[in-house]
């Protein structure tokens, strides 16, 4: 049975939204204040910036009349104390993330204290970060128009293995995928991203059967 | 607008349309304390300037926008995903409102598991019912990062609440909540 997530929000927001009030008028007098100190700060920074222009205005008439002087020092202009209390602006600029997601370490088993001292089997290799703009090596281990069942089965095949970070989306995310695959931007992708070819290629031959290809790649829409 | 009547504005909304804030908020933060600490900081980050034409439906959009980055940048400054997931799944205490209905026990869980801005943009599709490109503009971001982040989030929701409408067989006769076209402009479900 599937589930109407539409109609879960909004039931689970009406639920929140019982019994909750904003205390208007505490926040009205929070505001009141903040007015006030923000006027107070734009006050202050209006007067320092006169104060610096007129303090430069009468040091370039002194040197129009006498051209012999030394040029006045430039008179640095105060800048304003930031209020305390002003909100803070967010960043438009998003700062460049790898992920929102924490990088999983990567994937090993754990020894146990009485392993026998046998060859251990290759460490699945940690994945990329994912900086927007960056470089990696992709491995691509499902590509379809729509997420569909084989997308599914590839995602649990990664999260056995150990890889749960984001690793789904459009092929033109990954740019050069589509043209080294032969295959429609729009379409849905299932991969894993390596900082190296080698790393690439350990998993690749760690995950065998199902692999669609192994792709340098620019990737975008990690912003 | 007079001061004066920026003032009313601000009482209205904050009066009339709290609570809804506060459940829109709810859904991006899982914690009713933040939640409204969230609303509570959106309103005055909006009132603190006199906007001119701030009639109250254009101020609540103002104050959902501001809701939205206040969120978004709040956990990108604080980078702590790891310890709020913690504390979003587990702290059952702070959770809010209680709700014993399973579903919705499981849709916050599912929830607990996105990450803030698959989150957002979860919220932003099914409960704002906005498009790509809208959700896109509101948090500044590529179409297909949006995409990106839905996708991933569909595909964390459904391995706690099961199959999502996306993937009924019929499919194709319906417009695909997520694989929209970057310059679709038609909502989910029309």
């Amino acid at each position: 049975m599937e589930f109407d997530l539409e109609r879960g929000l909004r039931e689970l927001a009406d639920d929140a939204s019982r019994g909750t009030r904003v205390p208007v008028e505490e926040l009205g007098r929070r505001l009141r204040r903040r007015r006030a100190t923000r006027a107070a700060t734009v006050a202050v920074a209006a007067t320092a910036t006169v104060a610096g222009l007129v303090t430069g205005a009468a040091g370039l008439a002194d040197l129009v009349r006498r051209p012999d002087a030394t040029a006045p020092v430039a008179t640095a202009v105060p800048t304003p104390t930031p209020s305390t209390t002003s909100a803070p602006v967010p960043s438009t600029t998003p700062t460049p993330t790898s992920t929102s997601t924490p990088t999983v370490p990567p994937p090993t088993a754990e020894p146990t204290a009485s392993a026998p001292a046998l060859p251990s089997a290759p460490t699945p290799p940690r994945p990329s970060a994912e900086v927007h703009g960056s470089t990696a090596w992709a491995v691509y281990v499902a590509v379809s128009p729509q997420r569909d069942d084989a997308a599914l089965a590839a995602d649990a095949r990664l999260t056995a293995m150990g890889y749960t970070q984001l690793r789904g989306g459009d092929l033109a995310c990954d740019r050069g995928a589509a043209e080294a695959l032969g295959r429609d931007p729009s379409e849905h992708a299932v991969a894993v991203y390596f900082d190296t070819e080698a790393d690439a290629a350990l998993f690749a031959e760690l995950y065998g059967d199902g692999v669609v290809g192994t792709v340098q790649v620019t990737l975008r829409c990690r912003d | 607008m007079t001061p004066r009547n920026v003032d009313d504005t601000f009482a209205a909304l904050a009066r009339e349309r709290g609570p809804a804030l506060t459940g829109y908020a709810y859904l991006l933060t899982g914690d009713l304390a933040a939640a409204e600490d969230l609303v509570q900081d959106a309103l005055l980050k909006v009132f603190v300037r006199t906007r001119t034409g701030f009639r109250p439906d254009v101020a609540e959009a103002y104050v959902r926008r501001t809701v939205l980055t206040l969120y978004v940048d709040g956990y990108r400054r604080r980078r702590h995903l790891g310890a709020l997931r913690h504390l979003l799944a587990r702290d059952a205490a702070h959770e809010g409102p209680d709700t014993s209905a399973p579903d919705r026990l499981d849709l916050r869980a599912a929830l607990a598991t996105l990450a803030p801005q698959e989150r957002a943009c979860v919220v932003l599709r099914f409960y704002e019912d906005l498009t790509v490109p809208e959700i896109a503009e509101r948090m500044g971001l590529a179409p297909g990062t949006v995409k990106r982040y839905l996708s991933n989030a569909v595909r964390r929701l459904e391995a706690v609440l099961g199959p999502l409408p996306s993937r009924r067989p019929d499919a194709e006769r319906l417009p695909d909540l997520l694989t929209v076209d970057t310059d679709d402009t038609t909502r989910s479900g029309s």
